[in-house]
């Protein structure tokens, strides 16, 4: 019964259905069955495909974003203004 | 995000030294969040005051910046909540079929030949990147940014947002899609040398 139900996924599988389980990957383990649709999916299409590429790229972007949003210089920098009415406001606050 | 030795006991604290540490770093995470910059300064300006009443709380478990962003990220859902007119729980474009009714993709996705890491020092990309992410809603953004930017784990985000895995999921899922549809859109269907049709 369960090879009755991994076939029907199988056959069954659209870029929907495959788009889901690639987004999923992600974040958990696929089934064994879940797996192979995806793959033979996978196989025969490209825009899939792409979305995978897609997928892979954003994992990278957070990465370095992660690493960088405290340290990287060229990024957007808090104002002047901003962080001189921080430190006051800290300093007031501690005084209180 | 980096592992500080750990400090049991708050250390005096020096204010400038303290914002010059942090501020750039959180200014930049709730631009991503929220998308506007005065905004964003605001809830910097009330993070760190929050931080400094809490000091006596951080018990060090976590870095101090990984403190000062939950802290932040607190802030940010004070701030949706206060504002729901104006900001929306999810964007309208999250309900939209990415899919046709056979189930495949209405705009076929397109190759993005490119760098993240070059990218990222594009200030235009990043404009885009922060309008396209504020466009995903609190609701999307709140769950993505614990997944993929902070790399929480799934048990940890569903404790926190008080979801289901499959609930989690499914936000994660709408999120990508919405944020890939974005960012082709805004991005790499106008820049050749980045995306090949």
């Amino acid at each position: 019964m369960k090879f009755a139900k991994a076939l029907k996924l199988i056959l069954s599988i659209k870029c929907q259905d495959a788009a889901r389980l690639l987004s999923g990957q992600c974040d958990r383990t696929l089934s064994r069955s879940e797996k192979i649709a995806l793959k033979l999916h996978l196989l025969i299409c490209r825009s899939c495909k792409r979305y995978q590429k897609q997928l892979h790229y954003f994992q990278s972007l957070f990465k370095h974003l992660r690493h960088r949003l405290f340290t990287d210089k060229a990024l957007p920098k808090a104002s002047k203004d901003l962080r001189d009415r921080i430190v006051k406001a800290l300093r007031r606050s501690r005084e209180k | 995000m980096d592992k500080n030795p750990d400090q049991s006991k708050p250390p005096k604290l020096d204010p400038e030294k303290w914002v010059s540490q942090h501020a750039d770093g959180l200014y930049r995470y709730a631009l991503l969040r929220v998308g506007d910059p005065d905004i964003a300064e605001d809830l910097v300006q009330e993070t760190f005051l929050a931080a400094l009443t809490a000091r006596k709380n951080f018990i060090g478990k976590s870095s101090e910046r990984t403190w000062l962003i939950a802290i932040l990220r607190n802030k940010s859902v004070e701030y949706w909540r206060k504002n729901k007119h104006t900001a929306p729980a999810s964007s309208a474009e999250t309900q939209q079929d990415y899919f046709d009714k056979g189930k495949h993709w209405a705009q076929s996705p397109i190759d993005w030949k490119s760098d993240p890491q070059r990218q990222l020092t594009s200030q235009e990309f990043w404009e885009t990147l922060q309008k396209c992410i504020s466009k995903m809603g609190h609701t999307l953004s709140d769950a993505f940014f614990m997944r993929e930017l902070e790399k929480f784990s799934t048990d940890l985000i569903c404790k926190h947002l008080k979801i289901s895995p499959e609930g989690l999921w499914s936000r994660l899922h709408r999120a990508r899609l919405h944020l890939r549809h974005c960012l082709e859109k805004n991005w790499f269907q106008d820049n050749d040398e980045d995306a090949e049709k």
